[in-house]
This record gives C-alpha cells, sequence and structure tokens, in this order.
C-alpha cells in the first residue's frame, strides 16, 4: 500500500522526484531557513562596441552573408551593419573593479548576457552595481526578495528618493544591491531543481535594455546546490536570451548613426525609413529599411550563428534556461534540432516564449553533432535569430 | 510515519492539496452529498458612459504630468482624443427595476471598466437579467463550449442532448432598450480542473458584432469555484483577497463609438485635416516603436482594467495574505494584444511553478497564487517595453500585516 501511496505521489509531483527519495531523513525535506551564505558580486555597467556578427559570414549556411543577412549585419549608406555601441552589465573580481573576472571558455557563448547570479533559497545575493557608462542605469531583479532601497526601479512609490538610491544609478556612481532568496524566489514544487529570473535595468526601461542591459540569475532548491549554486543534478547549464533589440531605442542610436553613416548619407537617410519587405517583395516584419535593420533578432546578442558554439556532451543531464525581453515582436520559439527537452512532465522541441518569458528546461542529448537552435518564427529566423550547439560524443 | 509522509506530499504537491486531503481523511469532502445547486442571479445593464482612461490626470508611475508619448496617449488635441472615450460598460443593479446601481466596495474600485464579477460553485446556475439601455443591440456571451445555456438559444442554433450550442449564436441579441434573462448551468467542465486551484476564471462578453462590442468596453469575468470549495457568496474558501486584472489593448478605432469620439474631441476644422489611418510608428526621438504618437496609435489604449498609467485605484493585499489573482487577456491582434502581468516586489505560483510574469494571449485567462512577504505600493506592468511606454501599468500595495496578537504567558 505504501508502495503505491509513494508511486502515485512520484507519478503526481515528477520534478520533486529527489525530495520524494527523501523520507528516510524526514529533516532534509524541512530545509527553510536561511543558509546565512552572502554571495556577493562586483558587476559594472560599461559601454562597448559589441559586434552582432563577430564571425563575419552567415555560420548557419557557412557561407558570405546574402539577401536580407546583408541588411542586418552589412554597414551601408542606410545601414548600421554589424557593429553597435551598447551598454552591458560586466563582472569584476573585486570592489576595486580593476580586473574582469574572465568567463570560462565553455561559457564564452552567453555574449551580452551579464554574469549568471546564483542563489540556493536561503541565501542573500549581494551586488555592488558600478555604473561606468555615461548615462543613469540601475540592476531590478525579478524573483527575488528586495525592500524599496534595491529594487532598482524608478517610479512614484511614495518612496523618498534618498531611500531608493539604487533606482538611478548615476555615471560614476556605485551601489550595492541586496536581494534575499526565500522559498518564493526558488523552485515552485512543479519546477525543476533551479530556475531562471532575468535582472535588467529599470531606470527607464524600454531604452536601457534595448541599450544592452540584461542577465539571469539562477536560483536553486534548498539542499539542492552545490557550493558555487549550481543545482546538483545537472551537469551542464545554458543560458539563452532570445531578444530583438531594438537598436532604434538605445540610448546609443545617435553615436551608432554617426559613427557608420556618413554626414552626406545621413541627410538623405529617412529614419522612418520601413521597408517591410523580404527578397519576394512580399511583407514580412522583418525588412531592409533603415528602422528595421537596427532590430536585431539576436540570441544571447549574435546573429546568423555568430556566437560561440555551446557545448555539451551526449548523455550529460543539461539545463537549459531561456529568456525573452523586449518589445512587441519579442514573440519567439526557441526550437532546438537534434534532440528534445523535457518541460513539465512533457516532451517538446519548441518553446512558446513574450517578453520577460523565463523558462527552464532539462535535455539529454542522444543525437550527437553540431545542431541548430534558433526561432521558429519564420522572419525572426530569416534575420538572423540562430545560433548553434554541439553534443559532443 | 505515514502521517509524516502525507505532511511532505501536502508540502510538495501544492496544487494536489486536494486529492491529498481527500485520501488522507475522505470524510470532509466527497462524503458529505454535494451542496445543493444555488442559482446565482445578477442584474446587469449596459450602459454608455463618458470613460476617463486616465482620471487622475497625471502620469502616476513618474508622478508628474504627462509628457512625451503619454500625452499623446492621454491629452486631446488637433489629432488626438485624449483620455475620455464614449464607451459601453456592463454595470450591476440590485434588482429587475434596475433603479439602483449595486455599489462596488471600495477594495473593488480598481475593477475599472470591468463589469460586475459573476460567481459560482460548480454545480450552481447563474441567471442574468441583462438590460441594454444603449443605442446598439448587444448580448451577454458565456464560453458556449463549458456553460449550458438554459435560457431559450438563439436564432437557428441547435443544442445537443446535454444542452451545448452545437451550432449558431448561443444567444439573442438584445435591441437597445430590451431585457433577457440568460440562464446557463455551470458544469464540472466550468469549473477548476486537475492542477488548478480552487477557483479559476473566465471571460463574458457582447458578441453580436464580436470585436466591436468588446473594443467598445463590454467585457467582464465570470470566478468558477470547484464544488465544496466557496462560501456562501461564492469566493473561494482557501483565499484572503482576489483581484481581476484585465489587459487589454481596447482598439478605439474600431469601437462602435470611434465617430462620436472623433465628433466630441476634435473640432470641425481640425477633423478635415485629419488623417484617421495616421500611423507614426514613432517616439520622442521620431524612431520606430510600435507605440506612437499617430492619430490611430493613440487610440489603442494599453490599459489595465481599463486604466493607462498607473491612473486606476491602487489594487490593496496584505503581507501574509493569501490572495489569487485572476489575469484575462482580450482583444485583436491589431491592437499588439499579447501581455506579460509583472508583479514588482512579490512572486506568484502558477500551476506548481514559481512566476512573476505570466503571458496572455487574446481570450486567455490565467489564475495565479501570491503570499505577498514585501510591503510597498509595487508596480504592476505588462513586461512589452513599447506596451509599458503606452501605459500599460498599475499599482498595487502590500500593507504591513497587522502585528500578531500575542497572548500573555500565563
Amino acid at each position: 500500500m505504501k508502495g503505491v501511496v509513494w508511486a502515485v505521489f512520484l507519478v503526481a509531483v515528477g520534478g520533486l522526484a529527489q525530495l520524494a527519495a527523501t523520507p528516510a531523513a524526514p529533516q532534509a525535506s524541512s530545509v527553510s531557513g536561511p543558509t546565512g551564505r552572502v554571495r556577493t558580486y562586483y558587476v559594472a555597467a560599461e559601454e562597448v562596441e559589441w559586434d552582432y556578427a563577430p564571425l563575419g559570414k552567415d555560420m548557419t549556411t557557412g557561407k558570405a552573408f546574402e539577401g536580407t543577412a546583408v541588411a542586418y549585419t552589412q554597414p551601408g549608406p542606410n545601414r548600421i551593419g554589424h557593429v553597435y555601441r551598447k551598454a552591458l552589465y560586466r563582472e569584476y573580481t573585486d570592489a576595486t573593479f580593476s580586473t574582469r573576472k574572465p568567463r570560462l571558455p565553455q561559457d564564452e557563448y552567453l555574449g551580452l548576457l551579464g554574469p549568471v547570479l546564483r542563489g540556493e533559497v536561503g541565501d542573500t545575493i549581494k551586488v555592488v552595481f558600478k555604473n561606468n557608462a555615461s548615462h543613469v542605469f540601475s540592476m531590478h531583479p525579478h524573483g527575488v526578495f528586495y525592500e524599496k532601497a534595491s529594487e532598482g526601479s524608478m517610479y512614484a512609490d511614495n518612496v523618498p528618493h534618498d531611500q531608493k538610491m539604487g533606482s538611478m544609478v548615476p555615471p560614476g556612481g556605485t551601489f550595492t544591491y541586496e536581494w534575499g532568496v526565500p522559498e518564493r524566489a526558488g523552485p515552485g514544487p512543479d519546477d525543476p531543481s533551479s530556475i531562471v529570473w532575468l535582472y535588467h535595468s529599470h531606470v527607464d526601461e524600454y531604452k536601457d535594455v534595448a541599450s544592452g542591459l540584461v542577465g539571469p540569475i539562477i536560483v536553486a532548491r534548498p539542499g539542492q546546490a552545490n557550493a558555487d549554486g549550481t543545482p546538483t543534478d545537472v551537469d551542464r547549464e545554458i543560458v539563452a536570451l532570445f531578444a530583438a533589440f531594438n537598436e532604434n531605442q538605445s540610448w546609443y542610436v545617435q553615436q551608432n548613426i554617426a559613427a557608420h553613416i556618413s554626414a552626406a548619407d545621413w541627410q538623405a537617410l529617412n529614419t522612418r525609413d520601413a521597408k517591410l519587405s523580404d527578397p519576394h517583395q512580399y511583407v514580412s516584419f522583418t525588412g531592409n529599411g533603415f528602422a528595421e535593420t537596427n532590430f536585431k533578432f539576436s540570441i544571447n546578442g549574435y546573429l546568423y550563428g555568430n556566437g560561440p558554439v555551446m557545448t555539451m556532451k551526449r548523455g550529460q543531464r543539461v539545463r537549459w534556461y531561456l529568456l525573452d525581453v523586449g518589445d512587441v515582436v519579442n514573440f519567439h520559439t526557441p526550437h532546438w534540432r537534434g534532440n528534445l527537452v523535457t518541460y513539465h512532465h512533457a516532451r517538446t522541441d519548441v518553446f512558446s516564449m513574450l517578453p520577460a518569458s523565463m523558462e527552464t528546461a532539462d535535455m539529454v542529448p542522444d543525437a550527437p553533432g553540431e545542431w541548430i537552435f534558433h526561432c521558429q518564427v519564420d522572419d525572426h529566423q530569416q534575420a538572423g535569430m540562430m545560433t548553434r550547439y554541439e553534443v559532443l560524443p | 510515519m505515514k502521517k509524516l509522509v502525507w505532511a511532505a506530499c501536502l508540502v510538495a504537491a501544492g496544487g494536489l492539496t486536494r486529492l491529498a486531503a481527500t485520501s488522507a481523511a475522505p470524510q470532509p469532502m466527497q462524503a458529505s452529498p454535494a451542496a445543493a445547486a444555488v442559482e446565482r442571479t445578477y442584474y446587469i445593464a449596459a450602459e454608455e458612459t463618458e470613460w476617463d482612461y486616465a482620471p487622475l490626470g497625471i502620469d502616476m508611475m513618474t508622478g508628474e504630468p504627462f509628457a512625451g508619448t503619454s500625452a499623446a496617449y492621454t491629452k486631446p488635441g488637433p489629432n488626438h482624443i485624449g483620455r475620455l472615450y464614449r464607451k459601453a460598460i456592463y454595470r450591476e443593479y440590485t434588482d429587475a427595476t434596475f433603479a439602483t446601481r449595486k455599489p462596488r466596495p471600495p477594495q473593488d474600485e480598481y475593477l475599472g471598466l470591468l463589469g460586475p464579477i459573476l460567481r459560482a460553485e460548480v454545480g450552481d446556475s447563474i441567471k442574468v437579467v441583462f438590460k441594454n439601455t444603449t443605442s446598439h443591440p448587444y448580448s451577454i456571451h458565456f464560453p458556449d463550449d463549458v456553460f449550458r445555456p438554459r435560457h431559450a438559444a438563439g436564432t437557428g442554433t441547435t443544442v445537443d442532448a446535454d444542452g451545448f450550442v452545437t451550432n449558431g449564436e448561443p444567444e439573442d441579441t438584445v435591441k437597445p432598450g430590451a431585457t433577457f434573462t440568460y440562464q446557463w448551468d455551470v458544469p464540472a467542465l466550468a469549473g477548476p480542473q486537475q492542477g488548478d486551484p480552487s477557483s479559476i476564471v473566465w471571460v463574458y462578453y457582447s458578441r453580436v458584432t464580436e470585436s466591436k462590442d468588446m473594443q467598445s468596453g463590454l467585457v467582464g469575468g465570470i470566478i468558477v469555484t470547484g464544488r465544496g470549495q466557496a462560501n456562501a457568496d461564492g469566493t473561494p474558501k482557501d483565499v484572503d483577497r482576489e483581484i481581476v486584472a484585465l489587459f487589454t489593448t481596447f482598439n478605439e478605432n474600431t469601437s462602435w463609438y470611434f465617430p462620436d469620439n472623433v465628433a466630441a474631441h476634435i473640432s470641425a476644422a481640425d477633423q478635415q485635416a485629419l488623417n484617421k489611418r495616421e500611423a507614426n510608428f514613432s517616439d520622442a526621438q521620431g524612431f520606430l516603436t510600435f507605440a506612437g504618437t499617430g492619430f490611430a496609435e493613440t487610440n489603442y489604449k494599453f490599459s489595465i482594467n481599463g486604466y493607462l498609467y498607473g491612473d486606476g485605484p491602487v489594487m490593496t493585499v496584505t503581507q501574509g495574505q493569501r490572495v489569487r489573482w485572476y489575469l484575462l487577456g482580450m482583444g485583436d491582434v491589431g491592437a499588439l494584444n499579447f501581455h506579460t502581468p509583472h508583479w514588482h516586489g512579490n512572486t506568484v505560483l502558477s500551476r506548481g511553478t514559481r512566476r512573476d510574469t505570466i503571458g496572455l494571449l487574446p481570450m486567455g485567462t490565467e489564475t495565479v497564487d501570491m503570499v505577498p512577504d514585501a510591503p510597498g505600493l509595487w508596480m504592476f506592468h505588462c513586461h512589452i517595453d513599447d506596451h509599458m511606454e503606452a501605459g500599460m501599468m498599475a499599482r498595487y500595495q502590500v500593507l504591513p500585516a497587522p502585528p500578531a496578537v500575542r497572548k500573555q504567558p500565563n
């Protein structure tokens, strides 16, 4: 009888298989008090010349850019091309902000994403934020607990400005955010052992995010995290942000125009030039007008498979964290070729995402090879929303 | 030991608590006979009103006067209607005389443009005496694939053996000035299913001319609670506070009252010059966004319960309360009606998963639970950046829990 109860329980609860295995040691499931651990990160906002296509060719075809891909990546009299000034979150080793914390080779695919911040339920995440950019920025986290001082978002909430200094950090300024990680910031009963949240600048959300200030927070269930915060039941984690950065809305759009389009061409350019067309001259949401080519349909800030390949091994327990952010064109359907994921007791190879969607899915890849991972919305794919992942044998 | 197992299961399974409870202690819920079906009667009028999308007159998110894009969406001008639009909305009355409007309690004022919340427990019947006091024919439409109409079905309608409408319009059009009594039974199909919380939400709306009626403002919510899980008034027993929020971009360009609104707010001389299809997908800098300053875009009202830029009454909840949020999505795709409601400050559980942002498509509904732990006045907004810019933001307040009443040790 007891076996039956547990069988039902296992089937019903699914994702909690680990917890279910703990009744022999009941105290393990009652972990809810704070761990007392404080994880401190040093994060700067800094301005960089971001390259959406650093490899210089369409890596999904292996050939030079052509057609629509040229419009999205090559500079010209009415296009900025593949290099844009942006503001990004970058991690440093300590409060002096003198040494950039190097990204491991296997994490280079993270591209323009800010550093991965981690917490186990019960922890506190502390972020020493330095604004090395030329605009007022902030860090607004999703999911975690914060008081008004650490919300990182400016609006009329009856709180005096001097009590919410984290909502507008001026250029050159520093602010330390403290974010609690209570149970309600961690995985729900039907979530896997870790889930993902976004953080982003929220002074002028539209412009700040379009400028590039976005990153992930990963929170693990209590007792299911290694010392470094990674989940214990996972071998490899991948974070992928599907976002069409609207460079028309970036704080740096004027600088980008000045840097890439000659004064004479600028005179002739109609900034509202919207040609919603494709090579067949039919209407699509991508196009080759000035305004459309500033929508960068990217994954982690890369177009046409130009990012470092996401690598994993056959048979590994791989966890994918999918993120989406931006304006109304940002409905995306991430699709893996070659392998499936499991998501809330179901198998799938495609997800539906809207702006600020945050999803976690697990894969045990069985098909070795280099595979395309792309947005299945056809015109987004045409505009470059494709990347590559490789399953090593 | 078995008790401990069940305790762990209860904690862990969350949404499955009902299942757990019925197995562990079968007598309280399932052994008792089903509660006698209740007939719940509502008196609802469709009425025309001058709806104010921004009654507080300033941008409550910035605390400043409207400026830039927000001015285009809220201030009248030679090519903008502004914040006042004639609309048709559902309003509740105390009885069939339709003489006395049923007052909304102060804590429910945030419902704004939404019609009255209709409630039922599975097994009940909802009766709506509907009076159309407007100048257009309207109706009240319930999702006809789950609710079972008892009223005479509409012209040309066929109904199957179970009472479900299988063909044709499920209700008669109610002409201006006329009254009609609808009645729907609420079968188990309309209630919470496995994985749902103890209550869920549906949308009712006028569907004589589907898109135009809804754009004109005729929409409301139906909350259905599982059998045995409702208080006498239909509210779920395991919840302390319920909030209903409709995320929709009303496309005023397609409202029945569009010509009236142009005439009322734009001078005859300006109307001559007005290009009603003018679409400037632009912002202050003149660059592309999907919000814009052209006449057509500023008639897209990116609203929550009919309010822009936090101008609705604040939704209030208390720290530690069991708060249930019912989210409604409606509208057409021309007005870009996919939305991602996002709460600052607190998170919710949705089908066992932790979230602070929920995706909504037209006619989509979601029911999620929050136990707020972070007090303060918080933003609740659509996370689609251009929708935010166009005003799709509201405010909710978490009041601090009263200090615990401590018993003196004796």
